[in-house]
C-alpha cells in the first residue's frame, strides 16, 4: 500500500518538474511585450532590425511552437538550460559554477537549523511553560519577526564590526592556501548562522507545537506510568511521532532557504546562485532567471522525494504495513 | 538525540573558535600592500568584462593621456604634440614602456588601437562609423603614420579638434601582437583570459579568486618613473552593508566607487575615525538638474507652450531654493549652482549669475506672460488653464522623489503647480525620453557626461542628440555655438566658445542645475602621494607611480 503512495508520490513529482517546465518555457512568451527581447534580455530599444532578426533566428522563434518546445526540452536535459546574451554562455554553465558556493551555505544551515529546532522544539514543548519554552519560544517570535537582511546586518555588525571575530563576506580570505578548509569554514560561520536563525522559528514551532500534542497522547502517558525516563520518552517516543510532520516541513523548507540565499548572497558578498539571480533580474536576463527557477524547483522537488523516504523509512506504522500488505 | 545535540554543539563551538582564532591571525600587516574595497562585482576577470575593465584602467591598462582634476592634460604612454595649425598631432610613446609580457610597446600599438577599435567597436577614428540606421558618423582623423622608429604615430585631422585628448582618456591601447590576426583581428572570444589581461601599466595583473572576491595586481618591475612604496594590490567586493564597516575597521586602505564617491551620511561616520581622512574631490558632474523640453515639436501635453517659453523657464529657476536644496541633498561641500549649468572644473569654465531664490521675480515674468492669479487663488492661470507642467524622473535614486517634492513646494510657493511621474523601468525611462513626449526631466549628469559631444553639457542640452538631448535646444543660435564648439582650432577659440555657450545657457535657460557637489573620497591616513584624476579620481595609474603606505 505505502509502495502505492510512494509511487503516486513520483508521478507528482514528475508532472510537478513537467509543469515547471512547461512554465519556463511559455512564460518569457506570454509576457507583455516582445519574446526576443525577453529572451534575449535586452531593452528593446537597444535593439537594431538586424539584431532582431539574428536573435528571432537565433532562438528558433521562427520555428511552430512545438519545435520550440522540444528544443527547450533538449537544453534542459542536456543541462544547457538556455543561453544568455548577458553573459555569453549557457546558463548551466553559469549556474554549475555557483550551485556549489550556494549549497555550501544552503545545506549545513538546513541541517543545523533542523536539529537544533527538533532538540530544542522537543524539550521545550514536553515542559510546556517551562523555562526553556518560554526563553525559546520568545526569542523565535522575536527572530521570526527580523527581516533576512537585517538579521545578516545585525551579526555582521556584532561579529565583524564590533568583535572582529568574523570577516565581513565572500567565501575564504585572498591567498588562502594553507588552512584552506579553515579559513572557508571561517568565512561561512555568519552566512550560515543567518540562514539558521531565519529558518530556525517555523521548524521549532512545529516540533514544539507537535510534542505538545503528543504528551496527552496514550502512549506518552502509558510510557510515563511504566516509568520511563523523560529522554526515553522524549527521543524513543515522542520524537518518532513529531519526526513524520516535521521532515515533511524540512523537505519544503528547503525552497524557501534557497530563495532566502538571494538576500544572504547579496550582503555577505558571496558568488553564488542568489547573486546569479539578483543580477539576472537587474539586467533583465530572463534565460538566467528560468535557469534558476528551474534547478531551484528540481532541489525543491528533490528535497520533496528525499522526504517522502524518510518518512516512510522512520514510521514503522508504514513500513510494516507495507510488510504485511506486501 | 540528546547526544548527537552536544556533539553538534561542541563541534559547532570547537570549529567557531578555531576560525576565529585563525581569522584574528589573519589580521596581519602588510605595508607593501594596498587593500581597495569595492561595489563592483568582477564575474571575471578579462578585458571583455565591464568592472574588471575599469579597474584594470586604474593601474594596469594605459591611455596616451590622462585627465587632471584641474581639466589639464598629463602623459600616461605618450607625450603629445600639436602643429600650429592644430590638423597634426604627433603621440610618442614614452621611453621604456613594455607590455606586461616583456615586449616593448610602440606607437604601432597605438596607431592599431584606433584601426581595432574601429573595426570591431564601431569607433570613428580613421574610418567613417555606420549606426545600425545606416547613419554615418564621419571619421575624426584624415591619416595616421608611425615613425620609422616606431616610437611616433603622427594623425592628420581634417579639422582642428581641440578636444581632442579629452577623447584620447578612456582608450585603454591595445598589444597589437595579442589582438592581431594577419591583417585583421581577433575578437574579445579569440584571445585568451591570460592574454587579454596583459596592459602596460605599474601594476600586472596577478590572481583572480571568484570565492576570496578579490582581484589582485603586483607592480611591474619594468614600468619606469615608479616610486610607490606600493608593491601589491588587492581589489575585494564587498556589499554596501559592509563596506563602509570595513573601511573603519581598517581592512581596507580606501574605498574605490568609479565615477562616485562614498554617501555623504557614510562619509561623515567615517570621518569621526581617527585612522581615516575625508576629502572632497571637484567634480564636473551635476548631481540634479531639472532640464526643460524647449522645443516641444512631439510633446502633446498642455504645458507644452509653458515650458517652451524662456520667462516661464526663468520663474522657474528664480522660484527654487537652492540653498535649502544643497543642504537637503548635497554633502557638506556642496554650492549653489550658476545660471550657465557647467559647473567649477569643467574644461572651457565660464563665471556666469550665481543662482538664488527671488519670490518676487517669476510673479513679474508670470504677469508678462499674461498669466493671472486671483485673491485666493493657489496657482496662476493662463488661457483659462492652471499654471502646471509635469517633472519625469527614475525612481532607482530614491533621492529624486525627494527633490521633486522639494521643488513642488518651492514652485507653488509662486503659484506654479507640478505633477511628477515616476519611472521604475529604465526601458520605459528611455521609451518617454525618446519620445520627447514630456514637460521636464528631473536627471543627474555624469563628469563623462557632461564632457562628451562639444563638452559643456552639451550632449543633454542639443536637441540634435538622439541618446541624450533632454533639453531639446534646435535653436540657430545654440546650432553657431556647436560649430564654433567643435571648430575651433586651439584652446582658446575653444574657451571663447565656450563662454558663449554658458552665456546661452545663462539666457536660454533650457535646464535648471539644483547644486553642485563635490564627490567625498574616504582613505587610511597611512596613505600618501595621491594624484587627482578627473575620470577616474584619487586611484589612477599616476597615483600609483607614487602612493607611499605608512605604518
Amino acid at each position: 500500500m505505502r509502495r502505492a503512495v510512494n509511487l503516486k508520490n513520483i508521478i507528482f513529482c514528475v508532472i510537478s518538474l513537467f509543469a515547471v517546465i512547461v512554465l519556463n518555457f511559455f512564460l518569457p512568451r506570454l509576457m507583455p511585450g516582445d519574446a526576443v527581447v525577453n529572451l534575449v534580455g535586452l531593452e528593446g530599444e537597444y535593439v537594431s532590425a538586424e539584431l532582431y532578426d539574428y536573435y528571432y533566428v537565433s532562438l528558433g522563434l521562427d520555428k511552430p511552437i512545438f519545435t520550440q518546445f522540444i528544443k527547450y526540452l533538449g537544453d534542459v536535459f542536456t543541462g544547457r538550460l538556455g543561453y544568455s546574451y548577458g553573459y555569453e554562455r549557457t546558463v548551466g554553465s553559469l549556474i554549475g559554477e555557483r550551485i556549489s558556493a550556494t549549497l555550501q551555505i544552503a545545506l549545513p544551515a538546513v541541517i543545523i537549523s533542523s536539529l537544533l529546532a527538533l532538540y530544542l522544539g522537543i524539550n521545550a514543548g514536553y515542559k510546556q511553560g517551562g523555562l526553556l519554552d518560554k526563553t525559546i519560544t520568545g526569542a523565535s517570535l522575536f527572530v521570526n519577526a527580523i527581516p533576512s537582511f537585517l538579521l545578516a546586518i545585525i551579526l555582521i555588525l556584532v561579529f565583524a564590526y564590533n568583535l572582529g571575530w568574523l570577516p565581513y563576506g565572500s567565501l575564504n580570505s585572498p591567498d588562502a592556501e594553507v588552512g584552506w578548509f579553515w579559513d572557508r569554514l571561517w568565512h561561512l560561520v555568519l552566512p550560515i548562522t543567518t540562514l539558521v536563525l531565519l529558518s530556525f522559528p517555523s521548524k521549532y514551532f512545529m516540533a514544539r507545537n507537535c510534542t505538545v500534542a503528543a504528551i496527552d497522547d496514550k502512549y506518552v502517558i502509558y510510557a510515563k506510568a511504566r516509568g520511563l525516563s523523560n529522554a526515553k520518552i522524549k527521543y524513543r517516543h515522542v520524537l518518532v511521532n513529531v519526526c513524520q510532520p516535521f521532515i515533511v516541513m524540512v523537505g519544503t523548507s528547503f525552497g524557501k532557504i534557497l530563495s532566502g540565499s538571494v538576500i544572504i548572497e547579496t550582503v555577505f558578498s558571496v558568488q553564488g546562485m542568489g547573486t546569479l539571480m539578483t543580477g539576472a533580474i537587474y539586467s533583465q536576463d530572463y534565460p538566467v532567471l528560468q535557469g534558476c527557477l528551474f534547478v531551484t524547483a528540481v532541489m525543491a522537488i528533490i528535497a520533496n522525494l528525499i522526504t517522502d523516504v524518510v518518512c516512510v523509512a522512520l514510521d514503522a506504522r508504514q513500513r510494516l504495513g507495507e510488510a504485511n500488505n506486501g | 538525540m540528546k547526544k548527537i545535540f552536544k556533539a553538534l554543539t561542541c563541534v559547532v563551538i570547537s570549529a567557531f573558535l578555531c576560525c576565529a582564532s585563525l581569522g584574528c591571525s589573519n589580521k596581519g600587516e602588510y605595508d607593501d600592500t594596498l587593500r581597495v574595497g569595492t561595489l563592483a562585482k568582477f564575474t571575471n576577470a578579462n578585458r571583455s568584462e565591464y568592472d574588471f575593465d575599469v579597474i584594470s584602467g586604474t593601474l594596469s591598462q594605459l591611455a596616451p593621456v590622462a585627465l587632471n582634476g584641474d581639466g589639464s592634460f598629463s602623459p600616461l604612454l605618450t607625450d603629445w604634440t600639436t602643429s600650429e595649425n592644430g590638423l597634426v598631432w604627433t603621440f610618442t610613446v614614452r621611453d621604456n614602456m613594455s607590455w606586461h609580457d616583456g615586449v616593448a610597446v610602440t606607437a604601432e600599438d597605438v596607431l592599431f588601437t584606433f584601426n581595432y577599435t574601429d573595426a570591431v567597436e564601431g569607433a570613428n577614428w580613421l574610418k567613417d562609423a555606420v549606426g545600425t540606421d545606416l547613419s554615418v558618423t564621419p571619421k575624426r582623423f584624415l591619416s595616421a603614420e608611425v615613425s620609422v622608429d616606431k616610437r611616433s604615430v603622427s594623425i592628420t585631422l581634417a579639422s582642428p579638434m581641440p578636444r581632442l585628448l579629452n577623447g584620447l582618456t578612456a582608450l585603454r591601447v591595445m598589444p597589437k601582437h595579442v589582438y592581431a590576426n594577419g591583417a585583421g583581428y581577433k575578437l574579445a572570444a579569440e584571445v585568451t583570459d591570460a592574454q587579454s589581461r596583459i596592459g602596460c601599466g605599474p601594476y600586472a595583473f596577478d590572481s583572480f579568486d571568484k570565492n576570496a572576491a578579490t582581484v589582485k595586481f603586483t607592480h611591474y618591475e619594468a614600468y619606469p618613473d615608479y616610486s610607490s612604496s606600493v608593491k601589491k594590490v588587492i581589489i575585494k567586493t564587498y556589499s554596501e552593508d559592509t563596506i563602509y564597516l570595513a573601511m573603519a575597521t581598517g581592512e581596507i586602505d580606501i574605498i574605490y566607487n568609479y565615477s562616485g564617491g562614498v554617501p555623504a551620511a557614510y562619509a561623515q561616520y567615517l570621518s569621526r575615525n581617527q585612522s581615516l581622512k575625508v576629502t572632497s574631490l571637484p567634480s564636473t558632474a551635476l548631481p540634479a538638474v531639472l532640464g526643460f523640453n524647449t522645443d516641444g515639436a512631439a510633446n502633446t501635453s498642455d504645458a507644452k507652450e509653458l515650458v517652451k517659453n524662456v520667462k516661464f523657464r526663468e520663474a522657474v529657476r528664480w522660484a527654487l531654493d537652492y540653498d535649502n536644496i544643497k543642504s537637503l541633498f548635497g554633502t557638506n561641500y556642496a554650492t549653489s549652482p550658476n545660471s550657465g549649468i557647467v559647473p567649477v572644473g569643467s574644461v572651457g569654465y565660464a563665471t556666469t549669475q550665481a543662482l538664488s531664490r527671488d519670490v518676487a521675480k517669476p510673479e513679474g515674468l508670470l504677469r508678462e506672460m499674461g498669466a493671472t492669479r486671483n485673491v485666493g487663488d493657489e496657482y496662476y492661470s493662463l488661457g483659462g488653464k492652471t499654471v502646471e507642467f509635469n517633472v519625469i524622473y527614475r525612481t532607482n535614486k530614491a533621492v529624486n522623489a525627494r527633490i521633486i517634492e522639494v521643488i513642488t513646494s518651492n514652485l507653488k510657493d509662486v503659484g506654479i503647480k507640478v505633477t511628477s511621474t515616476p519611472y521604475a523601468v529604465l526601458g520605459d525611462y528611455q521609451t518617454a525620453l525618446w519620445s520627447r513626449d514630456y514637460d521636464s526631466i528631473l536627471f543627474g549628469a555624469t563628469a563623462y557626461g557632461m564632457s562628451g559631444g562639444q563638452g559643456l553639457g552639451t550632449t543633454y542640452f542639443d536637441g540634435n542628440n538622439s541618446t541624450q538631448g533632454i533639453s531639446q535646444i534646435k535653436t540657430s543660435e545654440f546650432s553657431t555655438i556647436i560649430s564654433a564648439l567643435s571648430s575651433a582650432k586651439n584652446s582658446d577659440e575653444y574657451a571663447a566658445a565656450a563662454s558663449a555657450c554658458q552665456a546661452y545657457y545663462a539666457s536660454y535657460a533650457p535646464a535648471i542645475a539644483l547644486y553642485y557637489d563635490g564627490s567625498l573620497q574616504v582613505y587610511s591616513r597611512a596613505l600618501e602621494g595621491f594624484h587627482v584624476d578627473a575620470s577616474f579620481g584619487l586611484l589612477n595609474v599616476q597615483t600609483f607611480k607614487t602612493l607611499t603606505k605608512t605604518k
